[in-house]
């Protein structure tokens, strides 16, 4: 069930308070029972595929624990990465959908057993503790990726009848819960149709409304999953278990070395820690280093899409990182010289700069194919200036000034809250020290919005997130 | 554990407080966009229902209840069934663009015991949503202020409602400027009957003419999961209240009939196979010229009406009688 729904409200309602008034020590067997009881409605296939990979990964922790061997750690974290990739084969030849969630809990399984081998956490003995772990319902669907040494613990401490009542966790999570709402529903939402738009009809479009839609793809995108990261993260809060952030304002990023430290941060730490390190890293001379980047990126590519073109995706990144990298020594020369890394606007221009390279990347991500993305990527490097004559993007909001406006309106409310968020203790802490009356009025103003906003259109409600299809 | 359960307490008590102050809120907006002002809709066609359901309430049964599209409106004549039944007749059938769900929801929530009701659907009610999906536009505007009327929408469509409130918003302002002609107080009486002499066919050429021509096939017909399921809850739910549900078939245009004329004479069959409401008529008894027709293949003029009316009564009586 989507977390944008009457029905999951009303499970998270029940089962929040089943989970702070029955006894601690039912606490695990109560997360596992609702999260299998999320999952449950994938269907009978997705469903059977979880139980498998949460036992799967149990067993290859316990004989990880009995005997530190390379060869049975390979087995069990191959075997769930070969899992995956015969998912994503079944989708190229039959079309079948990957289950939901797949991609996320099999690395979140995966990413267990890597830190069991190197001993940066005990192996997890109950069962009723790593089942809910992998299974955790609030990040199921779209993560972030569950970390066991930030989870388990937390797991474990949620038994204890010693833990202390945060209250401010609980209204950061309900805040955190609504503000990943509300990014969905009047940023990603309304964005995705001009996007579609041009897109799935770019033949119909000059290299300007190409660049126009890569752009806008970018802040859909980064809208749409990191609304699902506050709403997961807003819900684990609830429950007083804190999951690691997913994205730290990525657009702020002046290098992308920078914005991949920024942008699905869970995934990227999963990369670096099961991929890139154990490959070596950076520690065994350039060659190994580009041959890792590149592994680690065609990984990510794979792992987004089934298609050619997400694994286009993936290494046109590695490309632009290791143009980066190979050009950095010479460009931080000419910003020392020039004095540029203390003015403040020519910070500007290099989050500008990675902006654009980034969503000249996400082309191929959202395209249907290599040869779309190439040909929308054409389009933008011939733009000519008579192209702005006839650019008239409101034709993509419904034809609609109003329409246009108030979606960029909607885009600028976000980023300026996420700027602030930034600053989250502040912002957090204003509201709390608002009157109660105010604070209630002022999220039931927020909630009205957002009633209206999921019901406004019901037969093109997208209550899918982009990422849930990965 | 106090200490947790209080913190907790005082959380569920904000979001509680938060809850209720958001549904108030909605409710205040509806309420507002809804009546404020009253009766702009009022000259539409789609309004008539107001009459109607009025005309429903007011009516003692046993009654004669009578539901489909405009060609119920069209297609009887309301006195003329009285004469021939001997039962007060409401005559619920308006308008496609209300929808099967509403207008059935209204007749649901007025059924007393010893009513009849006969269900004229037009032929999309086989397949299309026409009973999952509220067609909020039209119903909106014919409900106009009569809050009451929104109690009849099934809970599973109200967000449909609540999504288009700032659409119908719009919609008022801008028809408030520039209302319509005044179809409902020309055409109807004040019970909902329509008054329109239709005393000629408009068909003269049904294939040259465009705004006439909708065919219609039920060669390999299946009725769609929403409908039997939604037939099979009314039926009984009228038997429940010791009503009575039966089919009947819709007057169409015979030229209008694509494919196999006789796969409309297995429709019942499948009806009662799959739903179990008694289906009286049979429907190539209700396959007309266009001589009896008026303007669209469901609309019948007066002598068609007439017609219709007494094959109605006819399959009604027999029915009865068995």
């Amino acid at each position: 069930m989507s977390i944008i729904s009457g029905r999951f409200l009303l499970f998270f309602i029940l089962f929040f308070l089943l989970w702070h008034f029955l006894p601690g020590k039912s606490r695990p067997a109560l997360l596992l029972a609702g999260s299998l009881l999320f999952y449950l409605s994938a269907g009978p296939f997705a469903f059977s595929l979880l139980l498998c990979v949460i036992l799967w990964s149990y067993l290859g922790g316990h004989l990880l624990a009995k005997k530190k061997s390379r060869g049975t750690y390979l087995l069990f974290f191959a075997g769930l990465l070969l899992l995956l990739l015969a998912l994503k084969i079944r989708n190229m030849a039959t079309g079948a959908p990957l289950p939901v969630g797949a991609s996320f809990y099999i690395l979140t399984a995966a990413g267990y057993l890597t830190a069991v081998y190197r001993q940066k956490i005990e192996y997890e003995k109950g069962f009723l503790y790593y089942a809910p772990f992998v299974s955790f319902f609030p990040s199921l669907l779209s993560g972030p990726i569950g970390q066991a040494d930030v989870l388990l613990p937390q797991l474990h401490r949620a038994v204890g009848t010693e833990a202390v009542p945060e209250e401010d966790l609980l209204y950061r999570g309900f805040y955190r819960f609504l503000w990943g709402m509300f990014i969905k529903l009047f940023v990603a939402n309304r964005l995705a149709p001009a996007v579609g738009y041009i897109f799935d009809a770019a033949g119909y479009y000059s290299g300007l409304y190409h660049l126009f839609a890569a752009f806008l793809f970018s802040v859909q995108l980064y809208a749409d999953f990191s609304a699902y990261s506050d709403m997961a993260i807003g819900l684990a809060m609830m429950l007083h278990i804190r999951l690691p952030e997913n994205f730290r304002n990525p657009f702020l990023s002046v290098s992308l070395k920078e914005l991949w430290t920024r942008w699905h941060i869970s995934l990227n730490r999963w990369l670096a820690d099961n991929l890139y390190i154990p490959l070596g890293g950076n520690r065994l001379g350039e060659t190994r280093t580009v041959c890792n980047l590149l592994i680690v990126f065609f990984f990510s590519g794979l792992w987004h899409g089934e298609g050619v073109h997400f694994i286009v995706w993936g290494l046109y990144n590695a490309l632009l990182m290791l143009i980066g990298m190979w050009t950095e020594p010479f460009r931080a020369a000419i910003r020392k010289k020039c004095g540029l890394d203390t003015k403040a606007w020519y910070r500007w221009v290099r989050r500008g700069i990675v902006f654009f390279l980034f969503s000249m990347a996400f082309i191929f991500f959202r395209a249907d194919s290599v040869a779309g993305g190439l040909f929308m990527t054409r389009g933008i490097l011939s733009i000519r200036p008579q192209e702005l004559i006839g650019f008239y993007p409101q034709q993509l909001f419904d034809k609609s000034n109003a329409s246009f406006l108030f979606s960029m309106g909607m885009i600028g409310v976000f980023f300026a809250v996420q700027y602030l968020r930034s600053r989250e203790d502040l912002l957090f802490q204003k509201i709390r020290n608002t009157p109660r009356a105010a604070q209630i009025l002022f999220s039931a103003v927020l909630v009205i919005l957002l009633v209206f906003a999921a019901c406004a259109d019901l037969t093109t409600l997208n209550t899918q997130f982009i990422y849930s299809k990965f | 554990m106090r200490a947790e359960k209080k913190t907790i307490g005082k959380f569920i008590g904000f979001v509680a407080a938060v809850l209720l102050l958001a549904l108030l809120g909605i409710a205040a907006v509806f309420t507002y966009v809804v009546c404020v002002p009253k009766d702009v809709f009022s000259p539409t066609y789609q309004s008539v229902i107001q009459d109607k359901y009025a005309a429903l309430q007011r009516t003692e049964g046993p009654r004669l209840i009578l539901l489909g599209g405009s060609s119920m409106a069209y297609g009887i004549d309301e006195a003329y069934l009285e004469e021939l039944t001997g039962l007060p007749v409401v005559n619920m059938g308006l308008y496609g663009g209300l929808g099967d769900l509403f207008q059935s929801q209204l007749v649901r929530s007025d059924l007393h015991e010893g009513d009849i009701v006969l269900l004229g659907y037009e032929y999309n009610w086989i397949d299309a949503p026409s009973f999952s999906k509220l067609l909020v536009d039209t119903v909106m505007s014919g409900i106009d202020h009569h809050i009451d009327m929104y109690r009849v929408i099934p809970f599973r469509n109200l967000p449909e409602v609540i999504g288009y409130l700032p659409s119908y918003y719009a919609e008022k302002k801008e028809y408030a400027k520039h209302p319509g002609e005044d179809v409902h107080h020309t055409l109807f009486d004040a019970d909902g009957r329509l008054l329109q002499a239709r005393p000629a066919s408009r068909i003269t050429d049904y294939a040259n003419q465009p705004e006439v021509h909708n065919p219609v096939s039920l060669e390999g017909a299946v009725l769609s999961p929403e409908s039997i399921r939604y037939l099979k809850d009314f039926h009984a739910f009228a038997q429940k209240k010791k009503a009575q549900l039966f089919f009947t078939a819709p007057p169409f245009l015979a030229e209008a009939v694509e494919g196999d004329a006789a796969a409309f004479d297995l429709l019942p069959q499948l009806e009662e196979e799959q739903i179990g409401i008694p289906y009286i008529s049979t429907p190539s008894d209700y396959l007309f010229p266009a001589e009896w027709m008026y303007d669209t293949v469901y609309h019948c003029n007066d002598e068609g009406a007439q017609i219709r009316t007494e094959r109605l009564a006819e399959d009604l009586m027999n029915a009865l009688n068995q």
